[in-house]
């Protein structure tokens, strides 16, 4: 079960301040194409957007991403 | 199973009803009758003792009986949000362009920017030719169920899974960033003449020259831990051109790969820590033409030695495998 899009993990995530270490290729990608964005456009609409971006990844990768998914929400998740 | 076949062979599992994935000659190709298959062209592969060139034999891969239903579809360069948006909720696409056409360009430059292309598990290959016959023939992609070609756009097979497994798509890559300067263009695109490095602009093709740079080693980025290979095609001193095998993106930094002592050793040393056996498997020609490949067994990842990778995007020197993992 992923936490909440308001969780603050997601926000720092698409930010480019949870450095993994990440395992699944589609995730490595996924982080990347995102912090990017965020740091074309730092903007809160633009976050926001990406937060729904990452929890829908996330979401549907959920059984592959389980590692990557620990990365990021450490200490709550594990 | 995966493996080199006859035609006879690849009739005879398509006859019985076989879901087939099919490399190998156009010649060879238009023998086979209509059946649950998709095809490409290129005549070269890894089999079981390794690299080799044949025109008389296909690499059969058949889609795992995990495959509950697949559909496929022919795409063109501006339908690349209708193939995203294709991809079945729980499964996988398997994706074969043709080279040098507009839509393994567009793809290239483009798919990244799609927002749901990470959510799904994309992989493939680019069809090619016999390198010696590159400007002569034009690689094509055949759909089995219909028994039509195409020069032009791209064909992807959906397959959907059964619903306790899910496909992983993985990257097997030699190399690593050197430790070299940082190298960044300010657009996305196949060819440059200037680039930054460190930040100054310079005249690429002069750079290369100047730092006796190895051509066969790729720029590399590091996409949040995965490295990603652009490999230079060609350098025109004339026209300072620099032409790439993959576009280079502008917000991207890469650096020089690390030179490799020993490819074939580097390659093993990754696939050794694998777990899990491929269901598909792909592998780039350049690593056929650069070496490590030819009569080099790789294990269990065979398959057919293209014109670019496909996992997610368009990738370079790489091997591209996907392994079916309980969920």
């Amino acid at each position: 079960m992923l936490p909440p899009k308001t969780h603050p993990r997601w926000k720092a995530l698409v930010l480019g301040k949870v450095k993994g270490p990440f395992s699944l290729l589609a995730t490595q990608f996924f982080i990347t194409r995102v912090t990017t964005r965020a740091r074309i456009d730092s903007s809160a609409e633009n976050i926001e957007q990406l937060i729904d971006q990452a929890y829908s990844f996330f979401s549907k990768n959920e059984a592959l991403a389980r590692n990557d998914i620990r990365a990021i929400f450490e200490p709550e998740v594990r | 199973m995966r493996g080199l076949l006859s035609v006879e062979e690849t009739v005879a599992r398509i006859k019985a009803g076989d879901r087939v994935v099919v490399a190998g000659e156009e010649a060879l190709l238009r023998r086979l009758p209509k059946g649950d298959w998709v095809g490409g062209t290129i005549p070269y592969f890894v089999g079981t003792e390794g690299g080799l060139m044949s025109k008389e034999k296909l690499f059969v891969s058949s889609l795992p009986s995990e495959v509950v239903d697949f559909v496929t579809h022919f795409y063109s360069e501006s339908q690349l949000d209708a193939l995203v948006a294709d991809e079945p909720q729980h499964g996988f696409s398997y994706l074969i362009l043709p080279a040098f056409t507009a839509i393994h360009k567009t793809f290239a430059k483009t798919i990244s920017s799609i927002p749901a292309v990470y959510e799904r598990p994309l992989m493939g290959w680019i069809a090619g030719v016999e390198i010696d016959e590159i400007g002569v023939r034009q690689p094509k992609v055949v759909d089995g169920r219909s028994g039509r070609w195409s020069l032009t756009q791209g064909l992807c097979l959906h397959a959907k899974l059964v619903k306790d497994v899910v496909a992983e798509i993985g990257i097997v890559n030699p190399f690593h960033q050197g430790t070299g300067d940082v190298i960044t263009v300010d657009r996305t695109a196949f060819h440059t003449r200037k680039v930054f490095v460190n930040g100054r602009e310079e005249i690429f093709a002069d750079y290369l020259v100047k730092q006796n740079v190895d051509l066969r080693l790729p720029l590399v980025a590091n996409y949040s831990g995965a490295m990603i290979n652009v490999s230079i095609k060609s350098v025109d001193l004339s026209t300072k051109r620099v032409d790439f095998y993959a576009p280079l993106f502008p917000d991207v930094e890469y650096r020089l790969a690390a030179p490799i002592e020993d490819y074939e050793a580097a390659f093993a040393h990754d696939i050794t820590k694998m777990d899990g056996e491929p269901t598909l498997s792909v592998n780039c020609i350049l690593n056929y033409k650069y070496g490590c490949l030819k009569g080099h067994a790789m294990g269990e990842f065979i398959g057919p030695i293209t014109f670019g990778e496909i996992a997610y995007g368009l990738l370079n020197q790489t091997l591209v495998y996907m392994i079916l993992r309980s969920s």
